[in-house]
C-alpha cells in the first residue's frame, strides 16, 4: 500500500467485498462499491436487495461481518454514525427528522457542541445563509420548519448534513416526496454541489430520474452486485430495470381502449377540513365513469387524503357525493363499503392491515360479517381461512402460510393482500392511493396491471397518486389538484407532463367541468366528444402557462435548439445547465409540447 | 475490559411457537420463587421450609384448598372482564369500582327488598341479584366507556378516579340509610339471598362440613367460556382483536369503534360487577366496608400475566388466591406480596424471550 494521501485521484469511498448477515438473510453478499470524487452516483435495486443495508454500513449504523471500507484511501472502522459524520459521511433519509416548531437554524444546530450554552441565533442565521448560498439552496434560515414545504425540508436536511462537514452524501430516494420541478431543482443542486466536489450517492426506484442525475450507477439484487461502477452512457430504460429485477420488465402495459359507462361516482361542491381544521378541499366536483380511470396528481398535502377520507366515509364534509343513486357524503365507512366502494389506502401498515394479526384475519376484514365467513354471532375460521388460502394463491402472495403476521410481509406482498381483499370483493368503485409506492419495479408491474384489469371489468378506479408517469400511463382522465382545488381535468393523451407539472404547482389552470350534468345519468355521454373537447382546451389553456409564467421550469425560448456537447455544459450558465438536465429527465423532445 | 463471550438479541424471524408463552411463562414463575427463595435466604430464614408451608396452607387439606378457590372467584370474573378490555387496548383500571357497584345493586334486592323476600323462591332472587350485579357493573364501566369514546377522555385516569367515588358510594348507604345499627355495615341478607356452598350439602355428605367453596366459581367457570368464544370464535372478538391491533384500520374496515369501545367497557365492568355480587351473595352475606382486598387491582395483574388468555386466567388466579390464603399465614406478610411482585415483573419481561433469540456469542476481537 501506498500513502493514501499522495494519490490525488483515490476515490472518496471504496467499499470491498462487504458481508453483511443478519440471522437467515444475507443482505450484502461481497459487495463491493466505489464512490469517485465530486461524482453522483447512483444505488439502484428493488427493495430488499441491500441498498440500504450497505449504506447503512457506510454509515455507521451497521457493523459488516466482513469487508473494508476506505474513505479517501484510509482504512475506517466506523462503531457508531457518529464515526461516520466525523468522517464526512452524512445521509439524508426518506423521512425527515425535523422539529416542526423550530426554525431552519436551530434544526440544523441540533446535537452538535457547539454553540455550548448561549445561544447567539443571529450569528448561526448569518453561517447557515452563506452554506445554504454556497450550494445554491434557497431557503430562509429563520422560518420554522412547518411554514416550509416539503422541497424546502428536504433542503434543510441536507444544510444539516453539509453544515457537520460532510463530503460524501447519501440520499434515500430524495425525490420521492417532491412534485417534478422540486425534483429538477434537487437534480440542479445536487449536480452544483458535485461541481463542487462533493461525492453523492442516490438511492432510487426511479429510472428516468436515475439516468439524468447520475454519472455511474451500482445495481443490486438479492444482497449481490448485478452492475458495478457502470457509467450510464447507453444503459437503456429496460436494461437497467431487467438488471435489477432480474428478468424482463414490461414497460407497455396492455391498455385496451374502451368506452367509459354509466357514472359511478359524482362529486358536487365537496368541501372539507384538515386535521389541523384548514380548509382542505375547496368545492372540488369531479365524476367518474364505469370502466374509467380518473387520476388524481398533485403535490403531497393538496388535499388528495382528504379527498380520498371523504369519499370513503373517514371525514366529514359539505356538498354531496353520489354513489349508486346515495349520498354518500357524512356517512360512515361501512356505508360507502355496502355501496360497492373498495380503498387501497394510502398508509398500507397503519390504515390497511392489522400487523399483528394473521393473514387470515387481515383478509377477511371487510367480508367479516356477510355468509359464509359469519353465522350469526359466529365467525368460520374454517372459511376465513379458506378463502385466505385461494387468494394467497390467486394473488400470489409470498408467505409461509396464511396464519403469518401481516408485518411479517413485505412491502409489495402487504399490498398484494391489500389488492386481494379489496377487489374480490366485486367493487363498483375503487378508490386506490399511492397503490405502488415504495415498490420495486416488479410489483409496480403487477399492481398496475391488476388496476388495469379491474378496468376492463367495468370498475370505476379513483387513482391517486404522486407518480406523473403512472397516471399518465394508466388514466383515461387526470384531475390535478393545487391548493385543495381541482385546477384542472386533462386527457392524458394529449397533454404533456410539463403541463401537469405547471398544473401542480398552481401556475397553470384548466377548465374542470364535469362532462355530466345531473345524476344519475341514464346512459354515458359519448366519450369521444368530451376527448376532442379536453384537446382543444388543452392547447389554450398550454399557451396561457406559457405566457403567464416566464419563471422555470418553461425554459427561454431561444435556447432550446441545439444540444450542447456534454464537455461544454459544465462552463455554461445555470439556465442552460439546468435545460441540458431537463432535457435528460423528459427526454429529447421535452418542450415540444411547449410550442405554439 | 471485555468479556470473551456476550449475550446477544436476535430478532425472531420465524413465527413464534405456540408453546413458547406458556413454557416462558411458567419458567417466569418458577425463577420468581427462585429469587424470593434467595431473598429469603439472605434473611436467614429457610426458603424451602417456608414455601412448604406456604404450600400446605394453600393446598394441604380440602378446606384450604377450598379457601383458595373462594379467593380466586372474584379474581377470576375480574381478570377475564379485563382481558377482554386489554385485548382492545382499553385500560379499565375501574374493576375495583365496578365490583363495589355490582355488589351494591345486587344487595338492593334484598335491602329495599324488591322482592318480597320470604315468598319468593331462592332460585329468583339469587338470578336477580346476578343480574343486578351485572348490570350495576355494566352502568359503571358505561361511564369512562362513554367518556373515552365520545371525548378520548384517559380511561386510565377516570377509572382510577372512579374507584373512589364507587367506594363512598357504597359507604353512604351502608353508615346511612342501611346501616345495621350504626356500624358500617347492613345487616346480614337473610339465607335467600346467599349462593349455596359445599359446607350446605354437610348433612348429606359429611366431607362438606366447613367447605366454603361456594357457586360463585361455577360464574367464574362459565364466564371463561363465553370469553373464550367471544374472543376467539365471534364476530365481536375478531371486531375487539382488529380494533386492539389497529384501531385505523378497523375503522377502514366500517368498524363502529365508538360504540364497540363503550360496550367492551359495559362488559368488562359487568364480570366485575357481578364478582362483587358473587362476594357479597357468596363470602360476607352482607354490604360492608371492604368487601374486596383489592381484587380489582390485583385483576388487573391476573389478566397481564394469563397473557389475556381466559383460561390462563383461572390458573393464574388460583395462583393469586393460593398467595393470598398462604400470606395470611406467615410473617412477614410481606413475603407473599413480594413473590407476587416478583411474578409479575418476571413475567412480562419473559415477553421479551417472545420476540428475540437469545444467543451467547464471542466477543470479535477489533482487527485493526
Amino acid at each position: 500500500m501506498t500513502l493514501p494521501t499522495s494519490i490525488p485521484e483515490s476515490p472518496a469511498v471504496e467499499m470491498q467485498d462487504i458481508v453483511l448477515r443478519f440471522p437467515g438473510v444475507l443482505a450484502n453478499d461481497h459487495v463491493s462499491f466505489t464512490l469517485n470524487k465530486g461524482e453522483i452516483h447512483a444505488l439502484l435495486g428493488e427493495n430488499g436487495a441491500g441498498k440500504s443495508s450497505l449504506m447503512n454500513v457506510l454509515t455507521g449504523l451497521y457493523k459488516p461481518q466482513s469487508g473494508t471500507i476506505r474513505v479517501n484511501g484510509k482504512k475506517v472502522v466506523f462503531n457508531s454514525p457518529k464515526d461516520a459524520i466525523l468522517s464526512g459521511i452524512g445521509m439524508i433519509h426518506q423521512h425527515f427528522m425535523l422539529v416542526p416548531n423550530q426554525s431552519v437554524t436551530e434544526n440544523i444546530l441540533i446535537g452538535l457542541d457547539e454553540p455550548r450554552f448561549t445561544l447567539n441565533l443571529k450569528k448561526y442565521d448569518e453561517k447557515v445563509r452563506e452554506l445554504a448560498a454556497q450550494f445554491g439552496l434557497n431557503i430562509d434560515p429563520t422560518a420554522k420548519i412547518w411554514q416550509l414545504s416539503v422541497g424546502e425540508q428536504q433542503r434543510v436536511e441536507i444544510l444539516k448534513i453539509l453544515y457537520r462537514g460532510a463530503n460524501i452524501l447519501v440520499l434515500d430516494e430524495p425525490t420521492a416526496v417532491l412534485a417534478p420541478q422540486e425534483a429538477d431543482e434537487l437534480i440542479l443542486t445536487l449536480r452544483g454541489m458535485a461541481a463542487q466536489g462533493k461525492s453523492i450517492v442516490f438511492i432510487s426506484h426511479k429510472l428516468n430520474e436515475v439516468r439524468a442525475v447520475a454519472d455511474r450507477l451500482t445495481i443490486l439484487r438479492k444482497g449481490k452486485t448485478t452492475a458495478e461502477g457502470v457509467p450510464l452512457e447507453g444503459l437503456t430504460k429496460e436494461k437497467l430495470a431487467s438488471l435489477m429485477v432480474g428478468r424482463e420488465v414490461l414497460f407497455n402495459l396492455k391498455k385496451c381502449d374502451q368506452e367509459a359507462g354509466d357514472t359511478v361516482l359524482m362529486l358536487e361542491d365537496v368541501s372539507a377540513m384538515n386535521n389541523k381544521d384548514l380548509p382542505a378541499l375547496k368545492n372540488v366536483s369531479l365524476c367518474l365513469k364505469e370502466g374509467e380511470i380518473l387520476g388524481i396528481a398533485g403535490v403531497a398535502g393538496n388535499g388528495q387524503s382528504e379527498l380520498v377520507e371523504v369519499i370513503t366515509g373517514m371525514r366529514t364534509c359539505t356538498g354531496r357525493i353520489w354513489m349508486g343513486g346515495k349520498n354518500i357524503a357524512n356517512k360512515t365507512p361501512q356505508f360507502s363499503i355496502e355501496q360497492g366502494l373498495a380503498h387501497i389506502p394510502e398508509d398500507r401498515v397503519g390504515v390497511g392491515t392489522a400487523p399483528n394479526l394473521s393473514i387470515t384475519k387481515n383478509v377477511i376484514m371487510k367480508n367479516f360479517e356477510h355468509e359464509p365467513i359469519s353465522h350469526r354471532w359466529r365467525l368460520d375460521y374454517t372459511a376465513a381461512n379458506n378463502q385466505a388460502k385461494k387468494l394467497r394463491e390467486q394473488y400470489d402472495i409470498q408467505s409461509p402460510s396464511v396464519e403469518t403476521q401481516a408485518r411479517k410481509l413485505s412491502g409489495g406482498n402487504l399490498q398484494k393482500l391489500i389488492l386481494a381483499r379489496e377487489l374480490s370483493s366485486q367493487p363498483r368503485l375503487v378508490v386506490a392511493m399511492q397503490p405502488t409506492r415504495g415498490l420495486d419495479v416488479g410489483a409496480i408491474e403487477g399492481v398496475q396491471q391488476l388496476l388495469l384489469n379491474q378496468r376492463e371489468q367495468g370498475c370505476a378506479i379513483l387513482l391517486v397518486s404522486e407518480d406523473l408517469d403512472e397516471l399518465m400511463d394508466l388514466s383515461d382522465r387526470i384531475a390535478v389538484m393545487y391548493e385543495g382545488e381541482i385546477v384542472g381535468i386533462v386527457n392524458p393523451k394529449v397533454t404533456d407532463i410539463n403541463t401537469i407539472g405547471l398544473m401542480m404547482t398552481g401556475m397553470a389552470r384548466r377548465g374542470t367541468e364535469c362532462d355530466d350534468g345531473v345524476f344519475p345519468p341514464e346512459a354515458g355521454q359519448a366519450d369521444a366528444d368530451a376527448g376532442a373537447q379536453t384537446g382543444e382546451t388543452d392547447e389554450a389553456a398550454q399557451a396561457d402557462a406559457e405566457t403567464a409564467t416566464p419563471e422555470p421550469p418553461a425554459p427561454p425560448e431561444e435556447e432550446i435548439e441545439p444540444a450542447m456537447p456534454a464537455e461544454e455544459a459544465e462552463y455554461l450558465p445555470p439556465e442552460t445547465e439546468k435545460e441540458r438536465i431537463l432535457r435528460k429527465v423528459r427526454g429529447p423532445d421535452w418542450n415540444k409540447g411547449g410550442r405554439p | 475490559m471485555r468479556l470473551p463471550y456476550s449475550l446477544q438479541l436476535v430478532k425472531r424471524t420465524e413465527e413464534t411457537p405456540k408453546w413458547l408463552p406458556a413454557v416462558t411463562s411458567l419458567g417466569a414463575v418458577v425463577v420468581a420463587f427462585v429469587f424470593s427463595g434467595i431473598v429469603l435466604a439472605l434473611m436467614k430464614a429457610d426458603p424451602l421450609r417456608i414455601y412448604q408451608y406456604f404450600f400446605r396452607a394453600a393446598f394441604g387439606s380440602w378446606g384450604a384448598f377450598s379457601d383458595v378457590v373462594v379467593k380466586a372467584t372474584p379474581l377470576i370474573l375480574i381478570g377475564l372482564g379485563c382481558s377482554v378490555a386489554f385485548r382492545m387496548h382499553l385500560w379499565n383500571i375501574g374493576a375495583e369500582g365496578q365490583f363495589y357497584i355490582g355488589a351494591f345493586f345486587a344487595s338492593l334486592v334484598v335491602l329495599v327488598p324488591l322482592v318480597p323476600l320470604e315468598t319468593t323462591p331462592k332460585f329468583v332472587i339469587l338470578s336477580l341479584m346476578a343480574i343486578l350485579g351485572l348490570i350495576g357493573g355494566a352502568v359503571y364501566g358505561f361511564i369512562p366507556g362513554v367518556l373515552k369514546a365520545r371525548f378520548n377522555i384517559n380511561e386510565v385516569i377516570t377509572t382510577l378516579m372512579l374507584n373512589y367515588i364507587a367506594v363512598f358510594w357504597n359507604n353512604y348507604w351502608i353508615f346511612g340509610k342501611y346501616s345495621d345499627a350504626g356500624f358500617q355495615m347492613t345487616r346480614t341478607f337473610p339465607n335467600v339471598a346467599w349462593l349455596p356452598r359445599l359446607a350446605d350439602l354437610a348433612k348429606q355428605y359429611p366431607v362438606f362440613s366447613g367447605i366454603t367453596l361456594h357457586l360463585g366459581v361455577v360464574f367464574g367457570l362459565v364466564a371463561a367460556v363465553i370469553v373464550w368464544l367471544i374472543v376467539y370464535r365471534s364476530r365481536w372478538g375478531y371486531k375487539i382483536n382488529l380494533i386492539g391491533d389497529n384501531p385505523r384500520a378497523a375503522r377502514y374496515a366500517g368498524i363502529d369503534i365508538t360504540r364497540n369501545i363503550i360496550l367492551v367497557f359495559m362488559f368488562s365492568g359487568a364480570l366485575a360487577g357481578l364478582a362483587g355480587m358473587a362476594e357479597v351473595s357468596g363470602v360476607v352475606h352482607r354490604l360492608q366496608e371492604r368487601i374486596s382486598t383489592s381484587y380489582g387491582f390485583s385483576g388487573v395483574i391476573v389478566a397481564w400475566l394469563a397473557k389475556l388468555n381466559p383460561y390462563a386466567v383461572i390458573v393464574v388466579s388460583i395462583l393469586f388466591g393460593a398467595l393470598i390464603v398462604a400470606g395470611r399465614e406467615i410473617q412477614p406478610s410481606g413475603v407473599s406480596f413480594m413473590i407476587q411482585g416478583t411474578i409479575l415483573f418476571l413475567v412480562i419481561s419473559s415477553d421479551v424471550l417472545l420476540k428475540y433469540h437469545v444467543r451467547l456469542v464471542r466477543t470479535e476481537e477489533e482487527t485493526a
